[in-house]
């Protein structure tokens, strides 16, 4: 009888950890499309101005966790090497920290003199940040310096998502209101979000490649469930529109 | 013998008969007071068709109905019936039975809040208009001057009969028995004359239940004509709601209500709304603040939404012995605007000063509990500030609402910082900047405990 080659370019070698991520992405793949389709809704039904930057981010973030996810789970079911996927869950990190600035900046503008200019600076090298790791993944593959661009990206984008929850926290027109429970919900996505490609830093350093997939496994799933309670709030403000 | 006929073939005959015998008038008199209630109403309507074929009877009928009408309320209705008919004989009449009874039974007459009195005062208000007899107002003095400075209704029949807004009095007094008859209470004692409110004329009355007297504002509805059957059951659902949340703390109780003659209600007596008030201090308006969003945060954990919260929508009894006491504020008017505003020009039941950009645009989303906590911001800035958040004509108050916030309360008034913050939070265009929740908001209120400017 012939085995069957399953899993081997994404947890080679090891069917337990191949079993646990095909769930793992499937669940992200699930609730990363509904997550998507409220935040499209939200944004069909909202005719704001600033709203519809928010949902349209929202919907591109949760798209592109759904790349990541099936493009995983085509290297797990499949023997093609797709290391560019993960640029796809990098570029979800970004839109979704893209969207919690949105969200904060419509509460809070900003003033005339105050910060607009950095935000600007550092949004466009983000930007680059994610075209670079994407392109680099897809024709060079998981290069040491690729990675680490990689990993380095998704700390300063989890770090930005967090300086604006954290602002909102603080911020007295914040408090209290939709904007904030929105924010405190969509941070934790950014954070594990960001952890998945953050802890191929590890890997720079020296530590097992297998156990590192093995923790990543698990911020998948902890991305999964955070995007299912985001989507609870979605649902709930386009009840209100 | 006629004494001893059959009680309903007596009242039949007087009632089909071409030529009504007066001498019947004893007979039926009589019947007021026997067990059957079919047979005292129709004893009743009889003694009104006496007294139309022969108004020389009428002098003798109204002192043994005004004996009988404490009682009786058959009696009562016939005395309305006679005084809406005939009011210079009846005031005569009554003058002089007033005057025999206090003579024979001051003592017992003292009670200061019988209801026995007030009804006697029934035929009397719709006689002469005059104001509550003395007894009276030991509980009633607020409406005193008010009812004096009003024209005499019986003198005026003949205009007000076709004014818009007021009703014939005799249409008056069938619909009040009506109403009587169908509500909860035992004796409704209208107390003044009708007032021109929200959603409908309101009478001040008095409702007596098991010998329990309750000050009841009367509200005959405004609404479509009785076809309408999705209004009137969409109406009915929100009217059971209030019933139903009239327990919570500053929620104005709804006794009773129907739609039979038409469609009335009965709340609790309220003589002055917020926008009658004058400005609050800080410490004041907080804690005015504070019970209103308590209220609409039970209300929304109840799952009802008032939807249109505004200066007029918050009711204070206004009856106060020390200006000191505190008056709680009463949310009025639970559910209806969203009833009304499909039917009827929304402005006439909310002030647009007061009104959520949801209200004057679909896209700021629909109305719910979020439009209620923009009322509550709204509200919270007259209290603050004694200044709806708006001024202008409708125009222009629609323009600022859908493009520009109101100026800032500490713009206007001297209130801390936190209160621009709260009411900017509370009156946020965007439902996204606004506050998630009642009880957030009431949780910020209750920082400004104690920090009055």
């Amino acid at each position: 009888m012939r085995s069957i080659a399953v899993g081997l370019p994404y947890a080679p070698n090891n069917p337990n950890l191949t079993f646990i991520f095909f769930i793992a992405l499937t669940l992200l793949s699930v609730l990363g499309v509904r997550f998507s389709y409220y935040a499209y809704r939200n944004r069909q039904t909202s005719e704001l101005g600033t709203g519809e930057r928010l949902w349209e981010s929202l919907a591109l973030a949760g798209l592109g966790a759904v790349g990541f996810a099936l493009l995983g789970l085509v290297e797990l079911l499949t023997v093609y090497v797709l290391p560019f996927k993960m640029g796809l869950l990098l570029a979800a990190v970004f839109l979704l920290a893209v969207a919690l600035r949105v969200l904060y900046r419509s509460v809070v503008p900003v003033t005339a003199g105050e910060e607009g200019d950095p935000e600007r600076g550092l949004t466009r090298a983000a930007v680059v940040g994610v075209v670079v790791v994407f392109a680099g993944l897809a024709l060079v593959g998981r290069h040491p310096l690729v990675l680490a661009v990689m990993g380095l990206s998704a700390l300063g984008l989890a770090l930005a998502g967090g300086v604006y929850g954290r602002r909102g926290a603080a911020e007295a027109r914040v408090q209290g209101t939709v904007a904030d429970t929105l924010l405190r919900h969509l941070l934790p996505v950014v954070l594990f979000a960001a952890l998945v490609p953050a802890l191929d830093l590890a890997v720079l350093v020296g530590l097992d490649r297998i156990v590192v997939l093995h923790i990543q496994v698990v911020f998948v799933i902890m991305t999964a469930t955070t995007l299912m309670t985001a989507t609870i709030k979605l649902r709930q403000n386009l009840a209100s529109l | 013998m006629t004494s001893e006929r059959d009680p309903r073939a007596l009242v039949a005959e007087v009632l089909t008969a071409s030529d009504v015998d007066r001498t019947h008038a004893g007979r039926l008199l009589d019947l007021l007071d026997v067990g059957d209630r079919q047979v005292r109403l129709g004893a009743a309507t009889a003694l009104c068709v006496v007294a139309d074929e022969h108004p020389g009877a009428v002098a003798s009928l109204v002192g043994p109905l005004s004996d009988r009408a404490d009682e009786r309320l058959a009696a009562n209705l016939a005395l309305e019936y006679v005084a809406d008919r005939y009011p210079a004989v009846v005031e005569d009449r009554l003058d002089q039975w007033e005057t025999s009874l206090e003579n024979t039974h001051r003592v017992e007459r003292s009670t200061p809040t019988r209801g026995g009195s007030d009804n006697r005062e029934v035929g009397r208000a719709r006689v002469a208009g005059e104001g509550a007899d003395p007894d009276d107002r030991q509980v009633y003095t607020d409406e005193e001057e008010e009812e004096e400075d009003r024209p005499r209704a019986g003198e005026d029949d003949a205009e007000d009969g076709n004014t818009i807004g007021h009703r014939p009095r005799a249409a008056d007094a069938e619909w009040r028995s009506l109403v009587e008859y169908e509500s909860q209470f035992d004796r409704l004692a209208v107390l003044a004359p009708r007032e021109r409110r929200r959603y409908g004329d309101t009478y001040r009355t008095l409702g007596v239940v098991d010998e329990t007297e309750y000050a009841v504002a009367l509200r005959l509805l405004d609404g479509p004509d009785g076809t309408d059957g999705e209004f009137a059951a969409t109406l009915a659902t929100r009217l059971a709601e209030w019933a139903a949340v009239s327990d919570v703390e500053n929620v104005l109780t709804l006794y009773d209500w129907k739609d039979d003659p038409q469609l009335w209600l009965a709340t609790e007596y309220t003589a002055e709304t917020l926008a009658d008030r004058e400005r609050f201090s800080t410490t004041e308006a907080a804690w005015h603040a504070e019970r209103l969003v308590g209220a609409v945060s039970t209300l929304h954990e109840r799952g009802v939404v008032h939807a249109g919260i505004d200066a007029q929508s918050v009711a204070y009894y206004g009856n106060v012995i020390d200006e000191d006491d505190r008056q709680p504020p009463l949310l009025d008017n639970l559910g209806l605007l969203s009833v009304y505003r499909h039917r009827f020009d929304p402005s006439q039941f909310l002030d647009p000063r007061y009104a959520a950009p949801e209200y004057y645009q679909r896209r700021f989303g629909r109305i719910d509990h979020a439009t209620d906590i923009y009322g509550l911001g709204a509200v919270c800035y007259r209290l603050f500030t004694g200044e709806p958040p708006y001024t202008g004509a409708f125009e222009d108050v629609r323009e600022e609402v859908l493009s520009a916030g109101p100026p800032e309360p500490s713009a206007i008034a001297d209130v801390p910082p936190a209160v621009d913050d709260i009411v900017g939070k509370a009156m946020a265009r965007r439902k996204l900047a606004r506050y998630e929740t009642a009880a957030h908001l009431r949780q910020e209120l209750r920082s400004l405990r104690g920090g009055d400017a």
